[in-house]
């Protein structure tokens, strides 16, 4: 049954593994020519001739179309590769003869499932060196945040076997390859953008940085003649961010009942609008505003993740996609046995 | 797999009028007495096997079972277990060739049957009568009830 | 109930699509051994009836066992010891022969390759062919030895020989009796080839509008049967101890076809045995009472003109 899972499947598979393979080599290439743009443009600092910026930005022009295909590759390979393990059967109708052989739905299923599942979280999985290499070298910026998060680690081969299944489930109801693809896009961009946006936060303890001022904030001193503007505490470098504001002194997040925009409104409430003027307006706001924050017992507070997060948060949530996964496996060798016209 | 020229050792061939409204078994056997009587079959010579028959002329083994039981009941075949089933020939000494009765029976047929020409008769006409006596007249070794079909005309 | 003399029994089998009944209370025992012919005019139930021995469709009510294993709920049981063949012949179309024939063996516990390769090697199929490549005589040919290969105890053919050419045919039958005169296989086949099917089968089932009008041994069947072929009768004329089934009448002629457990008389007029194919179209061209009919004298079967076709049809109960 491995060969016939092998062969039956034969043209995909090696499709899939060969498309994989070009685009690797094309992160190489794009990814080797952005990495020495950058270090060209590192050692001339603020003296970079017109060239070296150009070369950066032309080979920089490919990192954000690349990290949108790698964002939906493991969504595509697996279901395009899970879609027609039932439905391809159904539609030519060869489980009218698979079917009534003596092996049995569930090892045929089973078998071929692992077969290209395994195609599938691999091709994808062996992209991830790759990747680890290629982030760094675009400059892509720190791990924690969400859009480098999803195309960095091991998450990867997650989202490959989630859509993979949920791309076999739709299959073997809808019964019809193309469609089950269609339907399952949607599904799995639902499924990603929930775990992504709301899910993903919590997967690690979250992390507080009370006080100081929001980063950007203006800072006039009496004596100086220019405005400086506050810098993102050192602390809080790489992290990804998740909420930021002002809230009762004493608490690490809103009060019961109360959101992020609370404190902010309440400031201004108590500031009155940022005015136009001179420095000595602008200073008088600033006195303002700090004497609000005192009266109100507010302090600036903000939540994140830190880098420190990565691997556990990597691991949880490869963890959800691969459970959910396992869920939708049952699912469907559930339906495939019930399958009857 | 034959492809329907027979099997090299198979002495007789047989063939089936699935229109004739004669039961296909009952062809068999006829096809055997008919090939016996004029020698083309001897004593000592082995039928075609089930197989063969069933590859020669597309038909249910079952059939060919029946017809070889029904030849055996006759006398005119015996089954050896593992060898085949063989021609023997009912008591008739030899067996070698058309007896003389059956050598003047023929003559005489012959005869009347260039009568019913010079009479006007065409070919059916003559099979007609034929089929007519056949049914009228009971013949020695006839077994069961099966009705003979006359041919009705149907084309 | 592992009764094994009956092969397939079924007691009020049925299986509705929706608000349309695709078998209706369909009740026979099909005896072990027996070469079945299970015909009717398309739509009228058949494929239906073979997928569900085969355990593909589900029926709706009644019961089906085949081999005295539920094909619903033994299905491992079944499987085994069955050999299907779809109406589609479903075969993998980029495979080449030979990779079919390594499917065979590694669906199946039982599997003679041996023999498979026989079959193939016998009819010129090469093995390096691709499937699609095949004519549809050879794909059937394919599609049987995938069958045939499981030594299967009985075969499920949803008409096989449909769409072949009279060589295609007769080779594929010659393959099939071969095999089943080896193994004493029981088949039941779904064919429109009524002719050749009488010096075939043994057993026959009769399908219209997905009710069973008949079904038994077919030397029986013939017995019980009698066609009259005589002078212009009237209908209520009918013969002492007899059921007239069907009638055809001319201005000159009556061709009935009657059925009677005894013997029966119609001095002055010819009683003989019918052959299949005279039953079969008797029993198709009655309307089931009560019924919206098809068309009278519906020619659903592909044969030559029937000679017996001439004049009114009748509803025979």
């Amino acid at each position: 049954m491995t060969w016939l899972a092998w062969r039956g499947q034969r043209a995909q598979l090696v499709a899939i593994v060969a498309a994989v393979a070009v685009f690797a080599g094309w992160l190489a290439l794009s990814g080797t020519a952005d990495q020495s743009a950058w270090l060209a443009v590192s050692h001339c600092g603020q003296h970079c001739s017109p060239l070296a910026l150009n070369r950066l930005s032309s080979a920089d022009y490919w990192t954000s179309p690349n990290r949108l295909v790698l964002t939906f590759l493991p969504g595509v390979i697996g279901l395009v590769l899970g879609a027609p393990i039932v439905a391809r059967e159904i539609e030519a109708g060869t489980n009218r003869f698979a079917w009534t052989q003596t092996i049995g739905r569930t090892h045929w299923l089973v078998t071929k499932l692992l077969v290209a599942g395994i195609v599938a979280a691999g091709a994808v999985g062996a992209l991830d060196p790759l990747l680890a290499w290629w982030t760094g070298a675009v400059r892509n910026g720190p791990r924690i945040l969400p859009m480098v998060f999803s195309v960095t680690g091991f998450v990867d081969v997650g989202y490959a076997l989630f859509a993979f299944m949920l791309g076999a489930l739709l299959g073997s109801v809808i019964r019809r390859t193309g469609w089950a693809i269609v339907a399952g896009v949607p599904l799995f961009v639902a499924a990603r953008a929930w775990v992504q946006f709301s899910l993903r936060a919590h997967l690690a303890p979250v992390a507080t940085f009370a006080g100081g001022l929001p980063a950007g904030s203006m800072i006039v001193t009496p004596s100086s003649v220019s405005i400086a503007y506050a810098p993102e505490p050192s602390a809080l470098m790489n992290d990804w961010q998740l909420n930021q504001g002002y809230v009762p002194v004493g608490l690490h997040g809103p009060a019961a009942g109360q959101t992020w925009s609370t404190g902010w409104n309440a400031l201004n409430r108590c500031t009155g609008p940022f005015p136009n003027g001179n420095l000595q307006v602008l200073e008088q706001y600033q006195r303002r505003t700090q004497h609000c924050i005192a009266s109100l017992k507010l302090h600036y507070v903000q939540q994140y993740q830190p880098p420190s997060h990565y691997w556990r948060i990597q691991t949880a949530e490869t963890a959800l996609f691969v459970g959910a996964a396992l869920v939708l496996l049952g699912l469907t060798v559930f339906v495939v046995r019930r399958w009857r016209t | 797999m034959d492809t329907g020229n027979g099997s090299s050792e198979a002495l007789i061939r047989f063939r089936l009028d699935s229109r004739s409204g004669v039961p296909a078994y009952r062809q068999l056997v006829d096809q055997v007495r008919h090939a016996v009587a004029l020698g083309v079959l001897r004593t000592g010579d082995r039928l075609p096997s089930v197989r063969e028959v069933v590859t020669q002329i597309t038909i249910n083994p079952n059939t060919v079972h029946r017809a070889y039981r029904e030849l055996e009941v006759a006398g005119l075949a015996e089954g050896r277990p593992g060898l085949g089933t063989f021609v023997v020939e009912r008591g008739k000494g030899g067996g070698h060739g058309p007896s003389e009765q059956q050598g003047a029976l023929l003559a005489e047929l012959r005869s009347w049957v260039a009568k019913a020409g010079s009479a006007g008769l065409d070919i059916e006409g003559v099979q007609a009568l034929f089929a007519a006596s056949l049914d009228e007249v009971a013949m020695p070794g006839e077994t069961g009830e099966t009705p003979h079909d006359e041919k009705r005309g149907r084309q | 109930m592992n009764d094994t003399a009956t092969v397939i029994a079924t007691s009020g089998l049925s299986k509705r699509y929706g608000r349309t009944w695709g078998l209706q209370d369909c009740t026979f025992n099909l005896p072990r051994g027996r070469i079945a012919a299970l015909v009717g005019p398309n739509g009228s139930g058949k494929s239906t009836l073979l997928r569900m021995a085969a355990g593909i469709t589900r029926p709706s009510a009644g019961e089906i066992r085949v081999l005295g294993s539920s094909p619903l709920e033994q299905p491992r049981d079944v499987l085994a010891r069955i050999g299907y063949l779809d109406q589609e012949r479903p075969l993998y179309k980029t495979f080449r022969v030979s990779e079919m024939l390594r499917v065979g063996k590694e669906l199946n516990r039982r599997w003679d390759d041996a023999k498979a390769h026989e079959y193939l090697e016998d009819l010129g199929i090469p093995l390096a062919s691709r499937i699609g490549k095949l004519s549809v005589g050879q794909q059937a040919q394919v599609s049987l030895t995938l069958c045939l290969a499981k030594r299967p105890e009985l075969l499920l053919l949803d008409e096989p020989v449909a769409a072949l050419d009279p060589l295609a045919r007769s080779q594929l039958m010659q393959v099939l009796l071969g095999s089943v005169t080896d193994e004493g296989t029981t088949v039941l086949l779904s064919s429109h080839a009524l002719a050749d099917l009488d010096v075939v089968c043994d057993y026959l089932i009769i399908l219209s509008s997905s009710r069973v009008l008949l079904a038994g041994d077919l030397e029986s069947l013939r017995a019980e049967h009698r066609l009259l072929v005589g002078p212009r009768r009237d209908r209520s004329n009918v013969p002492a101890g007899a059921e007239l089934v069907s009638a055809t009448d001319t201005e000159r002629q009556s061709t009935w076809l009657l059925r009677a457990i005894g013997s029966i008389t119609a001095p002055g007029s010819d009683m003989v045995e019918p052959t299949l194919e005279e039953i079969v179209l008797a029993y198709l061209r009655q309307q089931p009472a009560g019924s919206h009919s098809r068309l009278a004298g519906s020619r659903d079967l592909s044969l030559a003109d029937d000679p017996l076709d001439s004049g009114e049809q009748v509803r025979a109960r």
